[in-house]
């Protein structure tokens, strides 16, 4: 599956003073909007058929291959302590090695799409909450203060997830997948 | 996915365990030396070149303690060289635990640990203590001080080692063509090294033109001139005996004028030419070389004895964990080109046959397909299949290493064994060419290590009480290794005092691991295998009894999770022998497919003992565990593995299953088995053809009861790990096939019962089952099969 095209910042035209821009892959859980940084995924996967692994922990959902390589899917949802939907099929594994020692499969319910964001505009846990937050989040955004892509152009599932997208949730992969 | 640094830092380990590895190997040949008596300079200074390569490696990665250890090694190996220290057993200790230290270092960088490493520090401490105390020696012969202004330290120092050692010196005069001077000095260094010691060259410096060069050879020889000139004869080369002189006023021995012995010279150069050439150096007159040999006074007097208390406590307990391991690091193999060069030939193929298959299948698509067209397709069929199995033969072949890998690792941890416990050893190794898997090797390596230090701490006696038992002081371990068709065996057999049958079975009856009852009917060969029960060779009880099998039931298990099989031998106060026998790849393994609640499962052939059908009228609960009679003889505990596993069957369970409660004793305990019993050792090399009982595939079986009632049956897979058995109760057999194993990630490490996964054929991933971890893990925890849930399933 070809990647989701990115919020390209030149064409805003307010873009200009906002600094360094990282592209976080947005990705629907459950009922909320999730991001992780983009560099850190190296493949969106259509679903496979999945072999459950008996008596693995249960955010484990089981194995997949992928040409020829065994992948361990982690439900991120199961994770995460958020509901469980049925299975769709704009279901999508996500692959990631963020420790460097294991590729890694993450089970999200959507693929939605790419955010430019610069540092100044996602707001740190502490300020949000005072600090006492899951240290899994490393900051929250609000796609409309950063000016979301237009439905015009991105088409209608971004204008769909636009409606629930009040707020991003950024996801620290490697404190996710230490534990 | 490797990046570019990761692929460095893989190249920089596998290159640091090679050179860690051969250092070991030229210290092995080094101790010999020592013992023997024969020194090889030159192995000395291949140490030396080890150590200092490691050095260089270790700064380019920064690999700071790798590098401040092989600094201070060099400091050492550089006194060794020019002999300002002796090569004392001692000495090689030091080497011997730095070799271990960069096996630990280069561990610990893999792992990119920095946890500190108090032994380091104590070696080095050692080291820079013992380097501030040798002093440049003194005394010894006196040389004469022009020769000595050309001769280099180390030169110097082969010239005194020599002179010690009363071996003769030689003048040996020789002209080279200058095209060809290489070739004709290597030539010469070859014939003359089996003879002594070339301690120096030095240009002669007359008779030399254009085209010709003379050198004057300083070589140290216990052989006669006689023998030396035969030897040389074939290279034109002089030969004059530096004469012997005794007492202190020696007449002084020099060179002979040169130009008596140089072949006459064909033309004199041209000024011009002989001006380009570099300043010949003059001629060196070797006026008072005083040899003293009359052994009145020793020209070498003892050395300072480099003061190494070798193996400080600190050194001690780390290398109990040093020995805990000697895996390597180095995830890489090293491949001949030849294999490259074959699987390269059947891809080429495959790519014909590829393009020949396209074009066929364009006619079939066109509708042009003729009767040829389809007989063309069969050989193309057949010649990828074919080239497919070469392509998979290949690749086996390339993941196969030499056993020396390992073997080399073994006989350096058997000298530090010995030494520790103060017994002598001489460990005999054949076959370490037999090619193994790598991750064979990898994973054989500590089992092998625990059967050495076995041997050697409790098979082989004291040399005094060798004595008194009329057998060779120096005791014996033979290590063989050779390839019996699609295994390899490995025997490590020692000529100790054996094990004490006696003493074995007495403490196997204390721990009630056989009864009294039991043990009267027991073969010799039975008793020996209790040495293979894990409460019968644990840390506490080695000592008590026979005293072998340290973890012997763990180096069992280990083996066993390769596919292999361990035997034991022993007669009294004789020999004790360990066979192991081992499938040549773990890459590729026969395994039967079987479905439990529709998912599959493969278990490795090689632990199936046996399969057949299960009544579930005959299943009965013992001190709650599930067992049945099998085959009309043994017990034999079942593993409900939809019930382990808590998998939801597909279907409910009929009401027979309510016959568990009243289990009939009389009754026949299996239905006659449809399957006849199943060999492993049968199916192992062509398991498909003579698996004798093929259903479609992955279609339910149905089975009429002798009663002629439609009723629910279950199937039992007996595995067997040595002597106990398990039978896993599951839903279908599928079939037996080739399986290749991938291991499972680490976040599926702890989950116990499993070896890997493989991907059939229908794309789908079975879970390989761990035969090992699944006996072991019935066997211990009481009750464990019925642990989910009553009796129902069945």
């Amino acid at each position: 599956m070809p990647m989701m095209p990115a919020a390209g910042a030149a064409k805003r035209g307010k873009n200009h003073d906002r600094g360094p821009l990282t592209k976080y892959l947005a990705f629907r859980l459950a009922d909320d909007i999730y991001g992780a940084p983009l560099s850190l995924i190296r493949e969106i996967l259509e679903r496979k058929p999945l072999t459950p692994v008996p008596r693995a922990h249960p955010s484990i959902m089981g194995i997949i291959s992928n040409r020829g390589q065994l992948i361990t899917v982690i439900d991120l949802r199961r994770r995460l302590h958020l509901a469980e939907r049925p299975e769709t099929n704009k279901a999508r594994i996500l692959t990631t090695n963020p420790m460097g020692i294991e590729l890694l499969g993450l089970y999200v319910d959507e693929v939605l799409q790419t955010y430019d964001l610069a540092d100044n505009e996602i707001e740190p846990t502490t300020t949000a909450f005072g600090g006492e937050v899951a240290g899994y989040i490393s900051g929250i955004v609000r796609p409309a203060s950063v000016e979301g892509p237009s439905a015009n152009r991105v088409g209608k599932r971004v204008a769909a997830a636009k409606q629930v997208a009040r707020v991003i949730i950024l996801l620290d992969l490697k404190i996710i997948l230490a534990t | 996915m490797m990046n570019d640094g990761d692929r460095a830092r893989e190249e920089f380990f596998s290159e640091a365990q090679e050179i860690v590895e051969g250092l070991g190997r030229d210290l092995l040949a080094l101790d010999e030396g020592q013992k023997s008596g024969h020194i090889d300079p030159d192995l000395i200074k291949e140490v030396f070149r080890a150590v200092h390569t490691i050095k260089g490696l270790a700064g380019l990665f920064g690999a700071t303690r790798m590098a401040t250890l092989s600094h201070d090694l060099e400091s050492m190996l550089d006194d060794l060289r020019l002999g300002k220290i002796d090569l004392t057993p001692n000495v090689l200790d030091v080497l011997f635990a730095s070799v271990q230290l960069y096996g630990r270092i280069l561990q610990a960088e893999k792992e990119g640990r920095d946890q500190p490493m108090p032994e380091f520090d104590k070696l080095i401490a050692q080291l820079n203590r013992d380097s501030a105390q040798h002093g440049v020696t003194s005394g010894g012969p006196m040389i004469d001080p022009s020769l000595l202004a050309v001769l280099t330290e180390f030169e110097e120092h082969r010239l005194r080692t020599n002179i010690s050692q009363g071996n003769t010196l030689y003048w040996l005069r020789v002209r080279f063509q200058v095209a060809t001077i290489d070739q004709g000095l290597e030539e010469l260094k070859a014939t003359a090294k089996p003879h002594g010691e070339i301690i120096t060259y030095l240009p002669a410096g007359v008779g030399d033109d254009i085209d010709f060069l003379g050198l004057d050879i300083l070589m140290a020889s216990r052989a006669t001139s006689e023998t030396l000139r035969a030897a040389l004869a074939h290279l034109s080369v002089e030969v004059e005996e530096l004469p012997r002189v005794s007492g202190s006023a020696a007449a002084p021995v020099s060179m002979p004028p040169p130009q008596a012995h140089v072949p006459p010279t064909p033309a004199p150069p041209p000024v011009s030419a002989s001006a380009s050439r570099p300043t010949p150096i003059p001629p060196v007159h070797v006026p008072h070389v005083d040899l003293d040999l009359t052994g009145a006074h020793l020209p070498y007097a003892p050395r300072i004895e480099p003061r190494i208390e070798i193996m400080p406590p600190g050194i001690q307990s780390a290398k109990a964990q040093e020995l805990g391991t000697i895996k390597s690091v180095a995830q890489t193999v090293r491949v001949d080109i030849q294999k490259l060069d074959d699987l390269m030939t059947y891809v080429g193929e495959l790519s014909i046959v590829r393009t020949e298959l396209e074009q066929e299948i364009a006619k079939m698509r066109d509708g042009q397909a003729s009767r040829e067209d389809r007989s063309k397709l069969r050989r193309l069929q057949r010649d990828f299949l074919r080239n497919v199995d070469k392509l998979r033969d290949g690749i086996l072949k390339v993941r196969m290493v030499p056993l020396s890998q390992v073997f080399d690792k073994l006989q350096r941890i058997a000298r530090q064994i010995s030494r520790e416990a103060g017994k002598q050893v001489n460990p005999v190794i054949t076959g370490k060419e037999t090619e193994v898997d790598k991750l064979t090797i990898e994973e054989l390596s500590d089992p092998l290590m625990h059967m050495m230090r076995n041997a050697i701490d409790h098979g082989i006696e004291l040399p005094k009480d060798r004595e008194a038992a009329n057998k060779p002081v120096v005791g014996t371990i033979a290590i063989n290794a050779f390839q019996k068709g699609n295994h390899v065996v490995i025997e490590i057999e020692d000529d100790g005092q054996g094990i004490d049958t006696d003493r074995l079975l007495e403490k196997a009856i204390a721990k009630g691991v056989v009864t009294q009852e039991e043990a009267r009917t027991m073969s010799r060969r039975e008793i020996l295998n209790l040495i293979f029960v894990p409460g019968l060779s644990t840390k506490a009880t080695v000592s008590e009894i026979s005293g072998r099998g340290v973890g012997m039931d763990v180096v069992k298990t280990n083996i066993s999770k390769l596919g292999g099989v361990i035997d034991v031998q022993s007669e009294p106060g004789i020999n004790t022998k360990f066979t192991v026998t081992l499938p040549i790849t773990q890459a590729i393994i026969n395994a039967l497919i079987v479905k439990v609640a529709d998912q599959q499962f493969a278990i490795p052939l090689a632990n199936v003992q046996d399969v057949g059908q299960l009544d579930s009228e005959s299943v009965r609960i013992i001190d709650g565990r599930e067992a049945v009679t099998w085959r009309g003889s043994a017990t034999l505990q079942l593993c409900n593995l939809a019930r382990l596993f808590g998998l939801a069957k597909p279907q409910e369970p009929d009401a027979n299953a309510g016959a568990f409660d009243a289990p009939s004793l009389s009754s026949p305990e299996f239905s006659t088995p449809r399957l006849p019993p199943l060999r492993s050792d049968s199916l192992r090399h062509d398991a498909t053809s003579a698996f004798p009982y093929r259903p479609a595939r992955n279609s339910p079986v149905p089975i009429q009861s002798s009663s002629g009632r439609r009723k629910k049956r279950n199937y039992v897979v007996v595995i067997s790990i040595g002597a106990r058995r398990l039978g896993l109760v599951v839903d279908h057999l599928v079939r037996p096939q080739n399986v290749v194993i991938k291991g499972l990630g680490p976040s599926l490490k702890n989950v116990a019962g499993f070896t890997g996964a493989t991907q059939l054929a229908d794309q789908r991933i079975a879970l390989v089952l761990d035969a090992a971890s699944l006996i072991e893990e019935m066997f211990a925890h009481k009750g464990a099969a019925l642990a989910h849930g009553g009796p129902h399933g069945f």
